[in-house]
């Protein structure tokens, strides 16, 4: 077993009144796949933007119990999101670049962090691209807008822009629902490769999805944590009911 | 993820390759002792057995993940049912290798039976058709399956020829009939591995061709183009 | 299809067709009248040149120049407090804070105000209040502040659009995809990086046509400025920001109704209503390229 990267303990988030998610404590493994799966309003992803406070954003939100990323709390009073948010990418379930150059879209987030050396730039927008396995389709075009490229490249550019950032995990919600089957095999493939070096946390509806792209899954219903273990496990024999019903497609 | 699911087939080919050639290793012992009424070997067989059974788990547990995780389709599908099915077979064949192995020692109290009921055809034969098959499934060249076929049903005549011979004779000699029977019972195991011979060519034209070609007579199978097609 | 939904399916298109064609034609008749009526009077001279000889002939060129000057102060000073005040609106502060409702209200409010309104609010504000206060704070009472000029015109003017460019820009930041700002902040930027590196440059060219709008507004207005910076008539240009000012829209006005000869005149009043219309087209027109270029730069 992997070290751990990721903990939360009795997690708990309420939009005004309504929960979203009920005391969920789990443990995420360094240098893997864990996937969430669950349907549709069950709080995977609520759950995944708690990892980075993106929930932050939304008024009316409260959070109660712990996130704990390498043994830290992330909701420390003490805690710089800012930084928090360097240290975990996030992918977006439609591809979000920015209305600049392909070169610019990567370069954001390292000149945010204040690298403006343009040969260090352009090392890391090279590397980023390569890594996310879209250099060679882009690297003629780095000065052309990004919204130029079609959808399945534009999520591997946002995953680049991710990874310039050099984060140590990623959090991904829903990264190929948009995408035709071709380019999620691709971003899936690139999924694989990446867990080498990051921690990926994935959240999808798509439950074959998770089935071949993670190590562990989780199954999420109605804001609680229903059931955790390996993938295999939970795609052969998973122990609980409402787990057998919803990947059976049996649900309801 | 088109690599990873790749990687995981290869593992299952070459798993099923190991299986197959474990088996046949294990058949060419037992026809080894049966011939030489060596109860060692036999012995040997039947221990090793073990290793077939575990092979045989492991399998399953492969192909129940890559069902249950890939979603395979096509080729990738046929493959996976294809060694299900092929992975039941050798282990089967496995089975009746320890079946005969077991019964080496009543044979070798009378071995003259062997070469008085032409036996060493048979046992030859049996060997044969069982590496044959296992070279099909190295190379998945499906040309030679139509041999495997004729194969077998040598076989199965020749078991048929030597069990009315057997049954003659116990009516003559009355102490034989402990030998006989086990020699029956062996009969029957090598008809049966000659037939699961057939079974793996079967799914080997299936994988490769996505032929459904058993319950069909052999002889219509290779010379006509089927009607339905 | 029914007969019925044939019928009232044809009298839709047919209003429409006659209020698309209605409202063209007014604007074809307005443009026939004020061509035909300023005659051959629009010459490089008239526009270059000093009105002449009691404003009965000459140029008017000291009132475009006083129009476009205003103009420039007026847009240094709403766009970007306007822009600002948007950002504020959409970025900072929350959905239902006490302090954003008042403001959207007083916005809303301000918008409403009839424009000579605002000239009096000028005259009173900034002419007697800040003009008086600094005359007597920096020239110990001498009066120059204290009196109608470009400045406080230009200000007055900037508060009547104020509420166009807020609107405007408010519009444009909104249609800043909410996934843009979240891609940024995921990426570790600060809320003001992200408003500075995507919100903005994401909405430029809708506070661009805010700009303009509130530009070709601004140029085409008359009352803010009767009382607080607009001249019957100068024989200079305006230097200092403290000195008044000819207006496009003033001069019209005056031309048509304290004129010393409004019946012989009146191809020098054609002709200034062309300019200023000219002018209000031509801005609205850059409008419309910036904005086309902006988007063809952004899909490029």
């Amino acid at each position: 077993m992997k070290d751990t990267k990721i903990v939360t303990e009795a997690l708990s988030l309420y939009y005004g009144e309504k929960m979203a998610l009920n005391s969920v404590s789990v443990e995420i493994p360094e240098n893997q796949v864990t996937a969430f799966i669950g349907p549709s309003g069950c709080g995977k992803s609520t759950f995944l933007r708690t990892l980075n406070r993106m929930n932050d954003l939304i008024p009316n939100v409260k959070t109660s119990g712990k996130v704990l990323i390498d043994g830290l709390d992330i909701y420390d009073k003490k805690v710089d999101v800012v930084n928090l948010r360097k240290k975990i990418g996030m992918v977006f379930q439609k591809s979000n670049p920015f209305a600049k150059s392909i070169f610019e879209n990567v370069a954001y987030g390292p000149k945010i962090n204040g690298i403006n050396n343009k040969k260090d730039l352009e090392e890391i927008v090279v590397t980023s691209l390569q890594r996310a396995a879209i250099w060679n389709e882009v690297k003629d075009r780095l000065n052309h807008s990004a919204l130029g490229l079609s959808g399945g490249q534009q999520q591997r550019l946002c995953i680049a822009r991710t990874l310039a950032v050099n984060p140590e995990i990623i959090l991904m919600d829903e990264p190929a629902s948009a995408l035709d089957p071709i380019s999620t095999a691709k971003i899936e493939e690139l999924i694989f490769e990446l867990k080498k070096n990051f921690t990926i946390v994935i959240v999808t509806h798509n439950m074959q999805q998770a089935a071949r792209v993670s190590d562990l899954t989780a199954f999420f219903y109605l804001g609680e944590l229903i059931e955790f273990g390996k993938t295999k496990k939970i795609f052969t024999t998973p122990d609980k009911k409402q787990t057998e019903d919803y990947i059976t497609g049996r649900f309801g | 993820m088109e690599r990873h699911f790749e990687q995981e087939l290869k593992k299952l080919k070459k798993r099923i390759l190991k299986m197959g050639n474990l088996v046949a290793d294990q058949i060419h012992n037992t026809m080894l002792a049966l011939q030489t009424c060596d109860t060692d070997l036999a012995s040997q067989v039947i221990s090793n057995d073990k290793i077939v059974d575990k092979l045989d788990v492991k399998i399953d547990k492969l192909c129940q993940r890559i069902f249950a995780l890939q979603q395979p389709v096509a080729t990738d599908l046929r493959m996976i049912m294809s060694s299900l099915k092929m992975n039941n077979d050798l282990e089967r064949m496995g089975d009746h290798a320890v079946g005969i192995a077991s019964r080496v020692e009543a044979i070798s109290e009378y071995p003259e039976i062997l070469k008085e009921l032409e036996m060493e055809e048979l046992i030859r034969m049996t060997d044969v058709i069982v590496k044959d098959v296992i070279t099909i499934l190295n190379t998945w060249n499906t040309t030679f399956v139509r041999d495997i076929f004729i194969q077998a049903s040598a076989i199965e005549s020749l078991c048929k020829k030597i069990t009315d011979n057997i049954l003659e004779e116990m009516g003559q000699k009355r102490e034989v009939i402990v030998v006989a029977s086990a020699l029956i019972i062996i009969l029957t195991q090598m008809e049966r591995i000659g037939d699961y011979s057939t079974n793996i060519a079967e799914s080997i034209v299936f994988i490769v061709d996505g032929k459904m070609i058993k319950h069909k007579k052999p002889e219509s199978l290779f010379l006509d183009p089927d009607p339905e097609e | 299809m029914s007969r019925r939904r044939k019928i009232t399916g044809g009298v839709l298109v047919g209003a429409s067709a006659f209020s698309a064609i209605a409202i063209i034609a007014i604007i074809v008749v307005i443009l026939v009248v004020v061509i035909i009526g300023s005659k051959d009077k629009i010459t490089w001279e008239f526009l270059t040149a000093f009105p002449e000889n009691g404003m009965t002939e000459g140029g008017i060129f000291p009132a475009i120049y006083g129009t476009a000057l205003m103009v420039i102060i007026m847009s240094v000073a709403a766009v970007p407090f306007g822009t600002i005040t948007a950002i504020y609106l959409t970025e900072y502060a929350s959905e239902k804070s006490v302090i954003a409702q008042t403001i959207r209200f007083a916005v809303r409010t301000l918008a409403t105000v009839p424009a000579i309104i605002f000239g009096l609010f000028g005259l009173g504000f900034f002419i007697k209040f800040i003009g008086g206060e600094m005359d007597s704070i920096f020239l110990g009472g001498e009066l120059r502040w204290a009196q109608p000029n470009i400045l406080w015109a230009s200000l007055t003017m900037s508060l009547l659009t104020l509420p166009v460019v807020i609107i405007s820009v408010e519009e444009a930041i909104r249609t800043v995809p909410r996934e843009l700002r979240e891609a940024s902040l995921a990426l570790g930027a600060t809320k003001w990086q992200t408003i500075k590196k995507i919100v903005i440059p994401g909405s430029i060219s809708g506070i661009m046509t805010g700009m303009i709008l509130a530009v070709s507004r601004g140029a085409g207005e008359v009352a803010p400025i009767l009382f607080t910076g607009a001249a019957y008539y100068l024989a200079t240009l305006p230097t200092s920001l403290s000195d008044q000012f000819m207006n496009l829209g003033y001069h019209i006005y005056i031309m048509s109704t304290q004129s010393a000869d409004v019946d012989g005149t009146m191809s020098i009043q054609y002709a200034t209503t062309l300019v200023l219309l000219m002018l209000t087209f031509l801005l609205n027109f850059i409008a419309v390229i910036i904005r086309a270029r902006i988007r063809r730069r952004v899909k490029a």
